[in-house]
C-alpha cells in the first residue's frame, strides 16, 4: 500500500541559472519559492532566473531539498544541515540572501538575515562598514557627534575582525 | 559582493535593538532609514519584546525606585526593583508611543525621554504648576504620523472651580505653554488623539489633542450605588488616579475600574454610542489595574489578592489566569510601554535649567534607559538587582 504515490509520474522543472547552467528539480521542490510558484501556476516548466548564480543555485536547491521532505522525525537532521548551510563567508551568505530574496523563500530569508545579523553583533562599526562595503559619508565631527547621542551603545570592546 | 540596501537594512532589523540604533554611525543612508518609522515596524516584528511596566509607587507618594513587571507569554515575572541614585525624584508620569514623560519634581522640569534611543528633552512646567502641587501631565506620541509630540498638563482651579490645562507642542520653538479651559459639559468624548484624567471624585477630564479642547465625562450614576466611605471629599477634587478607580484605554473603550471594600465593578465609555457599560461584580477587592497588548490585542489584566484576573471586555466576564505572589508588589498607577524609535527633539535654549542639575538630570535619564534596554533584550533574571552607585557621584 505505501508504493501508490510511486507509480504516479513527478512533475518536473527545469532552473535555469544566471550562468545558463540548467537544473532539473521536482515542481513540489521548487514551489516552495514564491517566485517559482507563480509562474509554475502560469504554466512555466523552464524558469530562468537570471539574478541566481550557479553557485548559490546549488545551495539553495540543496536547501529546498531537504526542507521538501520535513517530517517530525528529521527535525533534527534539518537543524544540522541548516547550521551547516550558513556556515560560510559573509560574501557568500550574502550571495544567498539576495537569491533567496529574489526567489521569496521566506524560511530561508529569515535564517540567512538572523545568522548575518548575529555574526555582526558585537562588530565595530568600522568592521561593519566594511563587511557591508559602505562607505562612511560622515564627517569625523558628524559621527562624533551621533556617537555622543548614542553613548551608551558604544560601551565596551568590540569585534574588528572582518569574518 | 555588495548588497542591496533593502537586504542591509532586511539584517539590521534582525538585530536586537540596541545594536540596531547603534548602525546609525555606519551611515548618513543607515541612520535615515533607522530612524524611519517603517524601519521600526519591521524591526519589531522581529523581536519578541516585552512590554514594560512602568510605575512610580504611588501617586502621591515618590519613591525614588521603578518597579517593572513583565509578561512573559501568560506568566508574570517577579518585578525587580530599581533603584536610581540620581540625586533628584523623578517620576514616569505618562508613557506614549515609546516615549516616557519623566517629572523632575524638585527641579520644577518635564523630561521627554526616549529609553531606546537615550535622547531626550527638558521642559519647564508651565508657569504656576509647580505651585499647585496637584496637576497632572500627559503626553501625547504623534508618532510615526509625525515626528511631534505635545505635552498637557491639567490642574485644579480655586476653589473648586473647574479645571485648566496647559499645551506645548514639540513644534513650537518658542516653548510658550498655550492655556485652555474647560468649554462645556455636553461636547462628545473621542477616545484616539485624546488624553484623560480622573478626579478624585470619579469624573473624567479629557483633552483631545487634534482638536484642542477639553470635556468633562461624568461616569454613570449607579456608581454611587457602591457606596465608598474612603473616598475623599470637601478640600476638592484632586486630579488623580485616586486610589479606588483606574482609567485605562482598553478595546477601543475607555475603562473605568473602581474597586470597594469588598468588591469592585468596570464600567467601559463607547465614546461611539455614547454608552456606558457596566461588568458583573467582582465580589473581591482589586489591587493593581495592568492594561496590556498581546499579539495586537488589548486586554486588561486585574490583580485581585492573589491572583491575576483576566477582564474581557467582548464578553464581559473575568477570568482567572495566573498566580499573583505579593512579592510582585501592588503600584498603584502602571504605564504599559512598548519601545519605538520615535524621536526626541532637542531641549530649547529657552529652556533655563540649572546647568549644575544637569548631571544629575542625565544620572536619572541614563538609569531609565539601562533599565529599559535591559528587559526590551529580554534578559529575565528573577533576582532583585540594584544599579551600583556610580563611583563619580
Amino acid at each position: 500500500m505505501a508504493s501508490t504515490t510511486e507509480t504516479k509520474q513527478k512533475k518536473m522543472l527545469i532552473l535555469k541559472s544566471a550562468d545558463n547552467d540548467e537544473f532539473e528539480i521536482e515542481e513540489s521542490v521548487g514551489v516552495q519559492s514564491e517566485t517559482i510558484k507563480n509562474l509554475v501556476e502560469d504554466g512555466f516548466t523552464f524558469v530562468p532566473l537570471p539574478n541566481v548564480y550557479t553557485k548559490a543555485l546549488i545551495k539553495i536547491i540543496d536547501y529546498l531539498k531537504k526542507h521538501a521532505n520535513k517530517t517530525d522525525s528529521n527535525d533534527e537532521e534539518i537543524k544540522t544541515f541548516d547550521k551547516d548551510f550558513v556556515n560560510t563567508t559573509f560574501d557568500d551568505l550574502f550571495e544567498l540572501v539576495s537569491a533567496a530574496n529574489y526567489l521569496h523563500i521566506s524560511c530561508l530569508m529569515n535564517m540567512l538575515c538572523q545568522t548575518i545579523a548575529d555574526r555582526i553583533k558585537d562588530k565595530s562599526p568600522e568592521a561593519v562598514r566594511k563587511i557591508f562595503h559602505i562607505n562612511c559619508d560622515y564627517t569625523p565631527e558628524e559621527e562624533a557627534k551621533i556617537r555622543k547621542a548614542n553613548a551608551q551603545a558604544f560601551e565596551g570592546q568590540f569585534d574588528e575582525s572582518l569574518d | 559582493m555588495k548588497l542591496h540596501d533593502d537586504l542591509v537594512m532586511e539584517i539590521i532589523s534582525h538585530l536586537p535593538l540596541k545594536l540596531a540604533v547603534q548602525c546609525k554611525v555606519v551611515s548618513k543612508n543607515l541612520n535615515h532609514w533607522i530612524s524611519d518609522a517603517k524601519f521600526s515596524h519591521t524591526l519589531f516584528q522581529h523581536q519578541k519584546v516585552n512590554t514594560l511596566f512602568f510605575s512610580s509607587g504611588g501617586a502621591s507618594v515618590i519613591r525614588r525606585e521603578l518597579q517593572r513587571i513583565f509578561r512573559n507569554g501568560r506568566l508574570i515575572v517577579p518585578t525587580i526593583q530599581h533603584q536610581t541614585t540620581s540625586p533628584f525624584r523623578f517620576r514616569v508620569i505618562s508613557v506614549c508611543n515609546g516615549l516616557l514623560l519623566l517629572d523632575f519634581i524638585e527641579l520644577g522640569t518635564f523630561c521627554v525621554f526616549n529609553p531606546v534611543t537615550g535622547s531626550h528633552q527638558l521642559i519647564l512646567y508651565p508657569q504656576h504648576y509647580r505651585h499647585m502641587r496637584c496637576g497632572q501631565a500627559g503626553l501625547f506620541v504623534d508618532y510615526p504620523v509625525s515626528d511631534q509630540y505635545k505635552l498637557i498638563t491639567v490642574e485644579r482651579l480655586d476653589q473648586g472651580k473647574g479645571y485648566k490645562f496647559h499645551l506645548l507642542s514639540s513644534s513650537s520653538s518658542s516653548g510658550l505653554w498655550h492655556e485652555f479651559q474647560i468649554n462645556n459639559n455636553s461636547k462628545p468624548v473621542h477616545l484616539h488623539d485624546s488624553l484623560h484624567w480622573l478626579t478624585a471624585t470619579g469624573r473624567i477630564l479629557s483633552f483631545d489633542i487634534k482638536r484642542q479642547e477639553a470635556t468633562i465625562l461624568d461616569p454613570p450614576d449607579l456608581l454611587n450605588i457602591h457606596h465608598n466611605p474612603k473616598r475623599r471629599c470637601g478640600r476638592g477634587p484632586r486630579i488623580i488616579y485616586s486610589s479606588n478607580e483606574w482609567l485605562v484605554k482598553v478595546q477601543g473603550q475607555l475603562t473605568l475600574v473602581c474597586t470597594y471594600h469588598k468588591s469592585s465593578v468596570i464600567v467601559a465609555y463607547d465614546c461611539q454610542s455614547r454608552n456606558w457599560r457596566v461588568s458583573p461584580i467582582l465580589d473581591q477587592r482589586i489591587r493593581t489595574v495592568l492594561p496590556t497588548c498581546i499579539n495586537g490585542k488589548q486586554v486588561l489584566f486585574l490583580v485581585v489578592d492573589g491572583y491575576l484576573y483576566e477582564y474581557d471586555s467582548h464578553i464581559n466576564t473575568y477570568k482567572k489566569v495566573a498566580v499573583y505572589r505579593e512579592e510582585y508588589g501592588f503600584p498603584s498607577s502602571m504605564y504599559p510601554f512598548k519601545p519605538s524609535l520615535a524621536p526626541v527633539h532637542e531641549t530649547l535654549i529657552s529652556t533655563r535649567v540649572d546647568a549644575k542639575h544637569l548631571p544629575g538630570i542625565g544620572e536619572g535619564v541614563d538609569q531609565s534607559r539601562d533599565f529599559t534596554l535591559g528587559d526590551i533584550e529580554g534578559q529575565c533574571d528573577d533576582s532583585s538587582r540594584t544599579i551600583q552607585r556610580r563611583a563619580s557621584s
